[in-house]
C-alpha cells in the first residue's frame, strides 16, 4: 500500500509530467516557427506541471529516505546518539511538513473561494497552489509510514 | 533575529539534517517567532520560487543527458572526442571540461550544465578511473563556466538590476569564461601528471573516421542545439526541451538501445532527481525572503561602502561578500538585491560597470559550487549518488583554481572589456 | 515603527517606483512614524504573480503594477489596455480619475483581498523590432512580445503578426537571435534596458495605454488601527491626479533619452494611422463579449472616455 502510494504511482506521475512537458515544449516551438502559432498557455502550464512534480516527488523522496544531506559528521556520531539525531530528524519533517502543509491548504481554499486564475491559461490558481499542500501532507505521512527506517537510518 | 538565522542552520547541518529541512524549519521558526507577516508567506515564498520559467532548463537537461548516458549517444560522442584527444594527458577529464565549456554556449543556468554534462561524462570518467572526488568535483565545479559565457541569466538579471547592457556583458563575459576553463585545465593537467598519466599522443585517420561514421547521430546533437538557439528557431529554456526530443529519437529510433519502457524510466528518473534539488531551492528561497526583507544583505552592502581603504581593497572586500553571500543566497537573489547597492560602490572606486558586472557574476558562480550550499552541489549529489564526504573535499583544489581566475579577472578589467572595442 | 509596510514592483527608476517613494514619504510623515515602509523594486519579493498573490495573503503588504497583471484577481483589470480606448496619456487619466468611475475603480478586487488605492497611467506602449516597423504592413508576419491577454492576442491578429508570450528573462537574447522580432512596451523600459543597442526605432501608434494600479493587502489593512488605515489608504487616493501628471512628465524625460541614445521614434503613414481605429476598434467589444460583468465595465470606461 504504502509503495503503491509513495513509489509506484509517484513514479507514473512524474513520468507522465515529464514528458507531456517535453511535447509541450516541442508543440509550442513547432506552433511557433512553423505556424506562426504558439501556445499561448504553453509556459504558465509547463511550470505547474513541473511544480507538481516537484512535490509530489518530495513525498516520494521523503518515502525512499532520499533527501540530500551533509554527511560529513552524522556518521561519525556513536550508534545512540545517532538514533537520537535520526529521530529528531523525522519528528522535525514530521512538524514542518504538517506545518507547512496546513498554512498551504490555508492559501489553496483562498484562491479557490475567490475563484483566482493564471493570466495566460485562465487555471483556477488554487490548482498549482494545491501541489504544495498535497506534496507536504504526503510527505508527513511519509515519514510515519516509515518511521522505523528513519530511526534506524536504513531504509 | 539574527542569531536565529545564522546559527540554527550550521547546527543543523552538522547533525545531518536534510537540507530543505533545516532551511524551511528556520525560515518557520524566524517567521512564526519573529515576523510581521502571516506564515503564510512560506507556501507563498516556496511557490514563487518555483515559479519561474528559466528554471525549466534544470529538469529537462537532467532528462536529456540521463537519456543520452543511457541510449548510447554519450559513449559515442565521447569516443568521437578521444579519436581526436584520447592520447593526451588527461583527455578525459579535458573532454569533460571541453563540453561543459562549449555546453555554456547553449545554457543559461550552471545548474543545466552540470546535469547535462554530468549525465553524458560521469561514467565515462570514473571507468577511465577517476575517482568520485576528483569526477565529481570537476564536474560540479565546471558548471560554473556556463554563467560567464553567454547565454547567461546571471549576466540577464544583472544588466536589469545594474541597468547596463545585457549585451556588452554577454560579450565581456566570453574571455573570462575561458580563463576560468583554462585555470581548471591547468588544475586536471597537474592532477594528471601526478597521476602518472602519461600523455601518448596518437591519430589515427581510420580511427576518427570510424568513430565519426558511428557517432554521427551524437555529434550532431549540439549542433543541431546550438544551431536552433542561434538560428531563433527556440529560446535557451526551450532549447532543454528540445534536446530531449532529440534524445528520445535518437536513443529509441537510431540507436535503439532504450525501450519505450526505458524512456518513461529516464523520464520519471528526471523529474524525481529534480524533485530533490528543486525542494531545496524552494526552501532557500524562504531564507533567502527573510534575509532580504530584514535587510541583511543591504547592511553588509552598506558596510562595504563605509569601508576607508584602497579600491583594490574594496574590490577584494566586495569579492569576500559576494562569495560569502553566494554560500547562503541563491544567485538570482543576490544579483537582483547587491547589485544596485554595490554597483555604485565600484563605479565610485572607478571601476566600468560592465567588469564589475563580470567580476559579480564570476563570485556568484563560485558560490553554486562552494559549500555547505549551492545548486551545483545539489545537482552533483542528485545526479551521481555520491556523498558530500567526497563532494566537498573533491571540490577544494577546483575552489582554489577558480579564486585564482577570479583574481585575475578582477585585477585585469582588459581581459573582460578588450571585446567592448569590437562591438561598438 | 508598530507596523512595516514593505512595496513590492518589478520595475525600477519609473513612474511605479515614485509611486512607491510618494507613498513612503507621505505615509511615514504621516502615521508619524508608526508606518515604516520599505521598497522593494526589480521583483526582489518575488515574481509579479507572486507579489499579487503575496498581496491578497498579506505577506507583501503592498503592490504596484500594470492593471494588465491583476487581471487573474478580477477579469476588469484587462479593460484598461484595450486598444483605442484611449487617445493618449491625458485623455486616458481624465477617464480614470472621473470621480464616479474612480471611486468604482478602486473597488475593483477589494472582494479578492486586495485594495485598490491609486490608478495611473504609465505610459503609452510603443513597438519595437530590430526591422523597423515602419507601416501596418510591416508588422505582416512579424512574431512579437506581448503579454498574454486576449486583448493583445487579438491585436497582433488583426496586424497579421504572431504574438508571442514570452518570459521576459528571454526577450533580449529572443530578439537579436531572432527568435522573436520584437516587442511592445513603454519607452522607460527600452531606456532602462538598453534596447536601443539593438535596433534604433520605436513605432508610435498611440493605441494602447499601459495604465498602473497601486494595490494594498486588505489582511494588512484589517490588522491596522482604523487611523492608519486611513492614512495608507488616503495617501494613495490623494496622490493620483499628481502620479498621472508625473507619468507624463517622465514619458517625456523617456522620451528624450531615447533619441538621446540615439534613438528615433517614427509614425505610421497617415493613412495606416487612419485604420487604426477601424483596425482595432472593434477588439473591446470581442474580448469582452463572453462575460458580462467584464463587457459592461468596457462599456462604463468607454462611455466616460467618450464623453
Ligand atoms: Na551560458
Ligand atoms: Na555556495
Amino acid at each position: 500500500m504504502g509503495r503503491l502510494v509513495f513509489v509506484v504511482l509517484p513514479r507514473y506521475l512524474l513520468g507522465g509530467l515529464m514528458l507531456i512537458g517535453v511535447a509541450l515544449v516541442f508543440a509550442n516551438v513547432v506552433g511557433r516557427y512553423v505556424f506562426s502559432a504558439p501556445l499561448f498557455w504553453a509556459e504558465e502550464v509547463l511550470v505547474y506541471l513541473v511544480i507538481w512534480g516537484v512535490f509530489v516527488g518530495m513525498a516520494s523522496i521523503a518515502y525512499n529516505g532520499d533527501h540530500l544531506t551533509m554527511d560529513l559528521f552524522h556518521r561519525r556520531l556513536s550508534p545512540g546518539l545517532a538514533r537520537g539525531v535520526n529521530a529528531a530528524i523525522a519528528l522535525g519533517l514530521v512538524a514542518v511538513s504538517v506545518f507547512v502543509a496546513w498554512q498551504s491548504w490555508q492559501v489553496v481554499t483562498l484562491f479557490w473561494n475567490i475563484g483566482q486564475v493564471s493570466i495566460a491559461a485562465g487555471i483556477p490558481k488554487a490548482l498549482p497552489h494545491a501541489a504544495i499542500a498535497v506534496g507536504f501532507g504526503l510527505t508527513a505521512l511519509a515519514v510515519l509510514l516509515r518511521w522505523r527506517s528513519y530511526l534506524s537510518g536504513k531504509f | 533575529m539574527g542569531w536565529v538565522l545564522a546559527l540554527l542552520p550550521l547546527a543543523l547541518l552538522a547533525l545531518g539534517f536534510p537540507f530543505f529541512l533545516i532551511l524551511l524549519a528556520t525560515g518557520a521558526v524566524a517567521l512564526v517567532a519573529f515576523g510581521q507577516v502571516p506564515p503564510t508567506a512560506i507556501h507563498q515564498v516556496m511557490f514563487s520560487a518555483l515559479d519561474k520559467y528559466a528554471l525549466l532548463a534544470v529538469p529537462f537537461f537532467i532528462f536529456a543527458g540521463d537519456l543520452m548516458g543511457r541510449g548510447g549517444v554519450s559513449i559515442r560522442l565521447i569516443r568521437w572526442m578521444r579519436s581526436m584527444i584520447g592520447g593526451f594527458r588527461g583527455s578525459m577529464p579535458f573532454t569533460a571540461l571541453g563540453a561543459a565549456t562549449a555546453f555554456s554556449a547553449i545554457s543559461g543556468s550552471t545548474a543545466a550544465t552540470v546535469a547535462a554534462i554530468g549525465g553524458l561524462t560521469y561514467k565515462q570518467l570514473r571507468e577511465d578511473g577517476y575517482d568520485e572526488r576528483f569526477s565529481t568535483g570537476l564536474l560540479i565545479s565546471a558548471g560554473a563556466i556556463d554563467n560567464l559565457i553567454p547565454p547567461s541569466i546571471g549576466f540577464i538579471l544583472y544588466g536589469i538590476a545594474a541597468e547596463a547592457s545585457i549585451i556588452k556583458l554577454f560579450a565581456a563575459g566570453i574571455m573570462p569564461g575561458l580563463v576560468l576553463a583554462a585555470f581548471f585545465g591547468a588544475y586536471i593537467l597537474w592532477h594528471a601528471t601526478r597521476r602518472g598519466e602519461r600523455g601518448r599522443p596518437h591519430f589515427r585517420w581510420s580511427e576518427f573516421w570510424a568513430a565519426s561514421r558511428d557517432g554521427i547521430w551524437s555529434i550532431a546533437a549540439p549542433v543541431f542545439i546550438l544551431g536552433g538557439i542561434y538560428a531563433g528557431v527556440f529560446s535557451p529554456t526551450e532549447a532543454a526541451g528540445i534536446a530531449c526530443v532529440y534524445a528520445i529519437v535518437v536513443v529509441g529510433l537510431v540507436y535503439r538501445e532504450v525501450s519505450l519502457a526505458g524512456i518513461f524510466d529516464s523520464a520519471a528518473r528526471s523529474l524525481y532527481l529534480t524533485a530533490q534539488i528543486f525542494v531545496i531551492v524552494a526552501a532557500a528561497a524562504v531564507y533567502g525572503w527573510l534575509l532580504t526583507t530584514n535587510g541583511v544583505p543591504a547592511a553588509l552592502a552598506r558596510f562595504v561602502d563605509t569601508l576607508e581603504v584602497p579600491p583594490w581593497a574594496v574590490l577584494l572586500a566586495i569579492n569576500l561578500l559576494l562569495l560569502a553571500v553566494g554560500c547562503v543566497l541563491d544567485t538570482a537573489s543576490s544579483i537582483l538585491v547587491l547589485t544596485p547597492l554595490l554597483a555604485p560602490v565600484a563605479k565610485a572606486i572607478g571601476v566600468d560597470p560592465i567588469h564589475f558586472g563580470v567580476v559579480t557574476i564570476m563570485n556568484l558562480s563560485i558560490g553554486t559550487f562552494t559549500p555547505p550550499f549551492g545548486i551545483n552541489i545539489f545537482v552533483g549529489q542528485a545526479v551521481f549518488k555520491a556523498p558530500l564526504s567526497s563532494v566537498y573535499p573533491g571540490l577544494m583544489p577546483f575552489i582554489a583554481a577558480a579564486l585564482a581566475a577570479l583574481a585575475v579577472v578582477t585585477y585585469i578589467p582588459s581581459l573582460s572589456l578588450w571585446i567592448l572595442n569590437y562591438i561598438g | 515603527a508598530d507596523f512595516t509596510m514593505k512595496i513590492g514592483l518589478a520595475t525600477m527608476n519609473d513612474i511605479q517606483h515614485q509611486w512607491a517613494n510618494w507613498m513612503k514619504e507621505g505615509i511615514e510623515a504621516k502615521s508619524k512614524g508608526r508606518i515604516a515602509v520599505q521598497i522593494f523594486p526589480r521583483n526582489q519579493l518575488g515574481t509579479i504573480a507572486s507579489q499579487i498573490e503575496g498581496t491578497q495573503l498579506g505577506t507583501v503588504e503592498a503592490f504596484v503594477a500594470p492593471v494588465d497583471f491583476f487581471a487573474g484577481v478580477d477579469p476588469r483589470f484587462g479593460t484598461f489596455s484595450i486598444p483605442t480606448l484611449f487617445e493618449g496619456a491625458e485623455h486616458a487619466a481624465k477617464t480614470i480619475l472621473d470621480p464616479a468611475l474612480n471611486k468604482e475603480i478602486l473597488n475593483l478586487g477589494a472582494d479578492k483581498g486586495v485594495q485598490l488605492v491609486s490608478i495611473f497611467t504609465f505610459a503609452p506602449a510603443h513597438y519595437f523590432a530590430k526591422a523597423p516597423l515602419r507601416t501596418i504592413d510591416d508588422f505582416k508576419g512579424k512574431k512579437l512580445r506581448v503579454n498574454a491577454t486576449p486583448a493583445e492576442r487579438a491585436k497582433m491578429r488583426q496586424f497579421g503578426a504572431t504574438a508571442v508570450p514570452m518570459d521576459l528573462s528571454e526577450v533580449v537574447p529572443g530578439i537579436q537571435q531572432g527568435t522573436i522580432d520584437g516587442t511592445m512596451s513603454a519607452s522607460a523600459i527600452y531606456v532602462n534596458l538598453k534596447f536601443n543597442e539593438i535596433a534604433k526605432t520605436l513605432t508610435e501608434i498611440n493605441d494602447t495605454m499601459i495604465v498602473s494600479g497601486g494595490i494594498v493587502s486588505r489582511a494588512w489593512l484589517a490588522k491596522l488601527p482604523a487611523e492608519l488605515r486611513q492614512v495608507v489608504t488616503e495617501e494613495g487616493n490623494a496622490m493620483q491626479p499628481r502620479i498621472n501628471a508625473h507619468s507624463r512628465a517622465l514619458d517625456a524625460e523617456m522620451r528624450k533619452r531615447w533619441t538621446d541614445a540615439g534613438g528615433e521614434f517614427v509614425r505610421l503613414p497617415a493613412a495606416d494611422q487612419a485604420r487604426i481605429k477601424q483596425l482595432l476598434g472593434g477588439i473591446g467589444e470581442e474580448v469582452t463579449k463572453d462575460n458580462a460583468a467584464v463587457n459592461a465595465f468596457y462599456r462604463r470606461l468607454k462611455a466616460v472616455a467618450g464623453s
